[in-house]
């Protein structure tokens, strides 16, 4: 057999791969922009120079670079995250978005935010209080959306009829989010609508460090599941029957993948199909269900495609940049829609 | 010794503060170097009983022990080494090859990140050599057939390394011969390997021919457990279906259905295989076979029949010919 058709050879070329794309993808968004920059400009900028150009200078340093690490993290935070939620709840079809903890992060930040009035869009990137209060309100929201969940998982043994009801409780989250924003000011309103509409540029270069320490460690805490979420693969008896402890393990899966969804809502908004749709592509690419494997691949593959959704809203345009939830969307659902077809002849359906 | 002794076990659910008991009063036992199965009616409590015995599910009374220990004091961690499980259960498990599957099963005995050492690789490769598709052991278990699935899971629990294992409707969905294929091998394992395998099952035929001991559910859902032929021989299998229809064939080791019969015939054959499938035929018809009746049937071959003095090239025409009259 081709050792690069499947195993370990498959896996380090797809890690390569993925590797080299991020990297073009990081290059070209730090070349791409409203404003033209050269590209030996942008090189002597990153490798520490002082540009003539002070301008070009901030825009480098403060704006791209922290927009590619922000989106490279959120990319993977959001993938992640839906690999672990689509392997706790069985459930090839489990996201974020569609289990409505991006949406319990989106009432919390929508209290902060509405509550606040239109105080916060003036604000916005300078008061670290405005942040701070927005990140407590988008991990309460997750959190508590979490607790439904787990409360209905006690109840609810099918996963099928689990992820139904974590869609019913994001509709009741859309709702009091529609409630609150009729009742605020029209500039809170303003600035939630522009917040929802997913941004990778909200993250400064003094927040940054936060913001990647805190993915970081959900991430590396996601790696020591390894085990666990192979055996989870058999389904929760067999796993139980190989020494796992399901109820702590599902509860450690659901706080993980609730930090790294309330922090990349909280700072970026309630980005869309990154969550769903990069597991599948990781699975495809190595064609493997195995955990080892595709975590990594994943963390990877999330980076690249929120580098790429970056660098399509980043192309100059006449209106600036295009929403990152207006992009998701035109990548992700063609995806789904092919895995949905051709799920018979997928392996990891079968 | 017994590796594995029920005590007054009471197994059911509890819903609430309310206990709906299914059967009481089980004291049974598995013994190592056995195949023992588990029959009885569907939905009469196999599947409850095996998932209370594996610890999955509580016991409403008594208990189960293993090695003389009480289940309940046995940790989890623990438990997996004792004791392994082949379920029905439907799995994501198509994109993972034989080799990892087999894998999982040494996730009891390795590190906290489940890497395997030289010793875990081959403790894989032999299980899946003696389950029988060591070929396919890069294949993708989505690619396997039914059979084979059964087989991976099989090897799987070898795997695991453990004394005991229980194995759910392993024949269920798989075709005659994977059925047969699948008892003989767990009656090799056990008998091999020193383990003791417990299963559930409706193939009673085969059953009887490879189990070394069962333990029969009746319809009044009392337990009796033994070796396989004693209690053939002392009639529990007669007790196992409510229905009056079906009946258990000593002869046969098989249930059959009755069929009254309406006509009789007189049968003359030599053969004991032809004169079985006559019979066979005429049973089906409502013909009983009667050395007082008038109609007389001469069995040569199956293309010479004489049914009254006339002709019948086949069985076919033969039970034609016999309805006819």
């Amino acid at each position: 057999m081709n050792k690069f058709t499947n195993g370990k050879g498959r896996f380090v070329a797809v890690m390569w791969l993925l590797l080299a794309a991020m990297i073009v993808l990081a290059v070209a968004n730090l070349l791409t922009g409203a404003v033209p920059i050269p590209v030996r400009e942008v090189l002597s900028i990153l490798s520490g120079n002082e540009s003539e150009n002070y301008a070009w200078q901030v825009i480098v340093l403060e704006a791209r670079l922290p927009m590619i690490c922000t989106a490279a993290f959120s990319g993977a935070a959001l993938a992640v995250a839906g690999l672990l939620l689509q392997t706790a709840f069985n459930n090839p079809l489990a996201g974020p978005s569609i289990l409505g903890i991006s949406t319990g992060a989106s009432l919390g930040v929508a209290v902060v935010m509405l509550s606040l009035g239109g105080f916060l869009s003036t604000v916005f990137g300078t008061a670290a209080g405005g942040y701070v209060s927005i990140l407590t309100g988008a991990f309460l929201g997750a959190a508590v959306i979490l607790i439904a969940l787990l409360v209905f998982s006690s109840v609810v043994k099918s996963t099928t009829m689990l992820l139904i009801v974590g869609i019913m409780v994001s509709y009741l989250a859309s709702s009091a989010i529609s409630l609150l924003n009729f009742f605020s000011t029209e500039s809170g309103v303003h600035s939630y609508v522009i917040w929802g509409l997913g941004n990778f540029s909200g993250v400064s270069s003094a927040q940054l460090p936060v913001f990647i320490a805190i993915i970081a460690a959900a991430l590396v805490w996601a790696a020591l599941m390894v085990k666990p979420l192979n055996a989870m693969l058999l389904g929760a008896r067999y796993a139980e029957n190989l020494g796992v402890n399901m109820r702590r393990v599902r509860n450690e899966l659901l706080i993980i993948t609730g930090v790294l969804t309330a922090v990349v809502t909280a700072f970026c908004g309630p980005i869309g199909f990154i969550g769903l749709v990069v597991p599948h592509i990781a699975r495809l690419l190595l064609s493997t269900s195995n955990h080892n494997y595709l975590l990594p691949a994943t963390v990877l593959a999330g980076a690249d495609i929120a580098l790429l959704c970056t660098l399509i809203s980043v192309m100059p345009t006449s209106v600036g940049m295009i929403p990152i939830n207006a992009i998701t969307p035109v990548i992700g659902v063609p995806i789904i829609i092919y895995i949905i077809l051709n799920r018979k002849k997928i392996q990891y359906f079968n | 010794m017994p590796v594995l002794t029920t005590h007054n076990l009471t197994i059911g659910y509890r819903h609430g503060g309310n206990a709906e008991a299914l059967m009481s009063g089980i004291d049974v036992s598995l013994r190592r170097g056995r195949l023992t199965a588990l029959l009885g009616s569907n939905g009469i409590g196999k599947s409850t009983l095996l998932r209370t015995i594996s610890g999955i599910q509580p016991a409403l009374e008594g208990e189960v022990r293993i090695d003389g220990r009480s289940i309940d004091t046995v940790r989890r961690s623990e438990m997996s080494k004792l004791l392994s499980i082949v379920f029905t259960d439907r799995t994501m498990a198509g994109g993972l090859t034989v080799r990892e599957l087999v894998s999982l099963g040494r996730q009891p005995h390795t590190g906290f990140l489940g890497r395997l050492d030289a010793h875990d690789k081959e403790v894989v490769e032999h299980a899946v050599a003696d389950v029988g598709v060591l070929h396919k052991i890069d294949s993708y278990v989505a690619e396997l057939s039914d059979g084979e699935r059964q087989k991976v899971m099989i090897a799987k629990a070898l795997a695991q390394e453990t004394p005991i294992i229980v194995l759910d409707e392993p024949t269920a969905f798989l075709d005659v011969a994977s059925r047969i294929e699948t008892l003989r091998l767990l009656s090799t394992l056990a008998r091999n390997s020193g383990k003791a395998i417990l299963l559930s099952t409706h193939d009673v035929a085969p059953t009887l021919l490879l189990a070394d001991e069962l333990w029969i559910i009746g319809k009044e859902r009392k337990m009796q457990c033994g070796c396989t032929e004693d209690l053939v021989l002392a009639g529990a299998l007669q007790d196992m279906f409510a229905s009056e229809r079906v009946h258990f064939s000593m002869d046969k080791g098989d249930y059959e259905v009755e069929v009254p019969s309406v006509s009789t015939v007189r049968l003359d054959c030599a053969d004991p295989l032809l004169r079985r499938w006559i019979v066979n035929a005429l049973r089906r018809n409502a013909i009983a076979v009667d050395v007082a009746a008038g109609l007389c049937v001469e069995a040569n071959s199956a293309h010479s029949i004489k049914v009254g003095g006339e002709e019948a090239p086949s069985v076919e025409k033969m039970i034609e010919l016999i309805l006819d009259k």
